[in-house]
């Protein structure tokens, strides 16, 4: 495997910042001493200079008059204008260099991503410490007016050595500044150009058409929502009154019935509260996707309820011949959900247990102490695979000794309508909304829930995982 | 997604997230050296260190399929937390996320913390993770540390979007990791009338010819976590 080379950043001055506008930029803090500020390359030749239009201060022009001094001064002006390796530099921290009159200058260092691009040199000007000229200028040469030098020396901007550093920081942060920012958009510049993306129009309107399509969506589903509602209310009306007379038959109210008569009847109202079960459960379940069912939560214990829906369902497992048990461990935490959904949850999974459990089967419900990879909050569906972790858990487990649902149909049994496909299944009657509404509840208080074998051999589990209240 | 009628061009952009030292840019490299160079250019890398990427990798790609170039551009952004104006920045216009998880459970909350921090930088900008297309890649499979296949099952199971399994150093997972998260945007752009207005062809064509112009398997089962690979919605 090979690493690409990176994209080479521009790192001239030339490239990164326009003489112009840094001219502009700097003018402001070179009016405050008017001392000679130049900006050179990394090649120590002059990108940009602010000077005083009327030219070198009169002492540098004096210093230019004897050839000693002359190329003495050419040989300082060289040194401040030399680069810098940047751990001499300290990352570009000011460096004074005296001149021999007494002057002084500052130089910088210009570095970027850790190249250099130059620097700043700043002077000559007078140290405020220093009210006359260095002797040692006079002694170069003996046609030298050591009056002459020191008044014009005196005339020169006086400024203290924190005045000149807060200068030539300032100087250097503004260009480091302007260049830093014009590599980031030549950055960014290089990217556009690698992957040649077309013009951010179509973007905005391929994103805002997309976002219309899913508004759309989501409409539909609120709609439909509300549809079966509506719907379901409107059914459950008339079957209201239908079960109510065939209570009144049967209660020989509108005259005695014989055997056979009762029978239909019976038949009649058995399968309407069939109905009136199902139009419960679609209400139910439609008004729980309309308010995102955020359930309030406090800690349950599961145990209790179990024993509880246990005990409900015993006559019509009598009637099956169904044995039917609940076994808590004792040292399960309470559930952090909402009892009257727990209970609901539970109650469906037994009624569905009992539902697919031939007779002479059992139902076993077990509630025991767990440790589970739950998310935070019931929203995580998305990312649940790195945002959850594990946690102490309340496992309920129904279990019946039915027909089974095969492994790769075992997913599916939480889609509302649902039904295994078998003869069996029909015959007993579909799973119905139960299981829906099941994973509905779960998946709110943030829990699980999943299809398991039975750990007793025939049939299939329900497992549905709780996060354990904190205690 | 970009089009451009008169070129005749159709660009997405996939970033590659997850937490620092993840496996993203082996990812990108892997990627690079199983594509043929006709098909791809090669790997952008801006700004790097020892340590990882600083602003991003970037490895264009692009197909003909009839007379539109279709071309996939993909982005890495760097792990580590504190570049998150850089990573907002890269992730402007994504169409699809692959988030690279560390299978070390010794990473399982700098995983969470990644994607917390992917999140609300999507919604910074106005976007909603909720409808971006998005797979999940737990790479380092290899690690002595590695969390076990049965709870990453588990969690694949429970979870919205694919979840896939890859040894990136040893190039296993990569290109499966990569079509998976083609096939939930080329089947997100189907839904929204896009693939048949652009390509005139079925989420399912466009899969196949993109996959096979750069050689690239469709068969994504052994690399998922739980029932995953064909239930991507
Ligand atoms: N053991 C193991 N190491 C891996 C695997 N994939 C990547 N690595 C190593 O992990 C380290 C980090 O990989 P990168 O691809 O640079 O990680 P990244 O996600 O780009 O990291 P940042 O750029 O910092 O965000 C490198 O040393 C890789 O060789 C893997 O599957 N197993
Ligand atoms: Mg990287």
């Amino acid at each position: 495997m090979s690493l690409n080379d990176p994209i080479a950043p521009p790192s001239t001055l030339d490239a990164l910042v326009d003489p112009e506008a840094l001219l502009a930029a700097l003018e402001p803090l070179w009016q405050l001493s008017r001392c000679p500020l130049r900006v050179l390359r990394a090649d120590a030749t002059v990108f940009i200079a602010l000077e005083d239009p009327c030219g070198p201060a009169a002492l540098c022009q004096y210093v230019d008059a004897f050839e000693l001094s002359r190329s003495s001064c050419e040989e300082l002006v060289a040194l401040t204008r030399a680069p810098r390796a940047q751990a001499a530099m300290d990352l570009g921290e000011p460096v004074a260099h005296r001149c021999f009159t007494g002057a002084e200058y500052r130089a910088s260092e210009l570095f970027l991503g850790g190249r250099s691009l130059g620097r700043v040199v700043f002077g000559p000007f007078r140290p405020d410490t220093e009210p006359a000229a260095d002797p040692f200028f006079a002694a170069l040469d003996t046609r030298i007016d050591a009056a002459f030098a020191d008044r014009e020396f005196s005339r020169m901007p006086a400024l203290s050595a924190a005045q000149a550093d807060s200068i030539v920081r300032g100087t250097r942060a503004t260009i480091v500044a302007l260049a830093a920012q014009s590599r980031d958009l030549a950055l960014l510049r290089a990217v556009h150009d690698a992957t040649q993306h077309g013009p951010a129009e179509e973007l905005v309107r391929k994103n805002d058409e997309l976002e219309r399509a899913n508004a759309h969506l989501r409409e539909l589903d609120r709609v439909k929502g509300n549809f079966l509602a509506t719907i379901s209310h409107e059914l459950k009306t008339p079957l209201t009154s239908i079960l109510g007379y065939a209570e009144m038959l049967s209660e020989n109210i509108g005259g005695v019935l014989n055997d056979e008569q009762r029978g239909f009847v019976t038949v009649i109202s058995d399968r309407a509260r069939q109905l009136l079960g199902m139009i419960t459960s679609i209400i139910e379940l439609a008004r729980m996707d309309q308010k995102q069912l955020r359930a309030a939560r406090t800690p349950v214990s599961v145990g209790k309820l179990a024993r509880e829906v246990a005990a409900t369902f015993v006559p019509s497992a009598r009637k099956k011949q169904i044995r039917i048990d609940a076994e808590v461990d004792d040292s399960t935490p309470s559930a952090y959900g909402e009892a009257g959904y727990l209970r609901q949850v539970l109650h469906n999974l037994v009624d569905n247990a009992l539902k697919f459990t031939p007779e002479h089967g059992s139902v076993r419900i077990v509630v025991r102490p767990t440790s589970a990879a739950l998310a935070d909050s019931a929203e995580d569906s998305v990312g649940l695979a790195v945002l959850a972790h594990s946690r102490p858990c309340v496992e309920l487990r129904v279990s019946d000794t039915g027909v089974g649902i095969p492994r790769g149909e075992r997913d599916r049994v939480f889609d509302a309508f649902y039904q295994v496909d078998t003869g069996v299944a029909r015959q007993f009657g579909g799973a119905g909304l139960g299981l829906a509404i099941v994973r509905r509840i779960v998946d709110a208080i943030g829990g699980q829930v999943r299809v398991e074998d039975n750990e007793d051999g025939v049939g299939v589990a329900m497992v549905v995982i709780l996060p354990a209240a904190e205690s | 997604m970009q089009l451009d009628f008169r070129a005749r061009e159709l660009t997405l952009k996939f970033v590659y997230c997850g937490p620092s030292h993840a496996g993203k840019s082996t990812n990108l490299r892997v990627l690079h050296d199983r594509i043929a160079p006709l098909h791809r250019s090669k790997i952008i890398t801006l700004d790097a260190n020892d340590d990882g990427t600083l602003f991003l990798d970037l490895l264009p790609l692009s197909v003909k399929m009839g007379d539109v170039v279709v071309r996939l551009n993909l982005y890495t952004v760097p792990g580590k937390a504190l570049l998150t104006a850089t990573r907002r920045l890269v992730l402007q216009g994504v169409d699809g996320v692959v988030f690279v998880a560390d299978s070390r459970s010794s990473e399982t909350r700098s995983n969470a913390e990644s994607f917390v921090d992917l999140k609300q930088n999507l919604r910074d900008s106005g976007r909603d993770i909720r409808t971006l297309p998005l797979v999940i890649q737990f790479n380092k499979r290899d690690a002595a540390d590695a969390r076990p296949d049965s709870e990453l099952d588990a969690l694949a199971d429970r979870g919205s979007e694919p979840v896939l399994r890859a040894i990136a150093s040893r190039g296993e997972g990569v290109s499966e990791t990569f079509v998976a998260l083609l096939d939930v945007v080329l089947r997100r752009l189907e839904t929204a009338g896009e693939l048949e207005r652009t390509l005139h062809v079925d989420s399912t064509t466009a899969l196949v010819s993109i996959t096979d112009a750069l050689g690239l398997p469709t068969d994504l089962q052994r690399a998922c976590f739980g029932g995953g690979g064909s239930r991507h919605t």
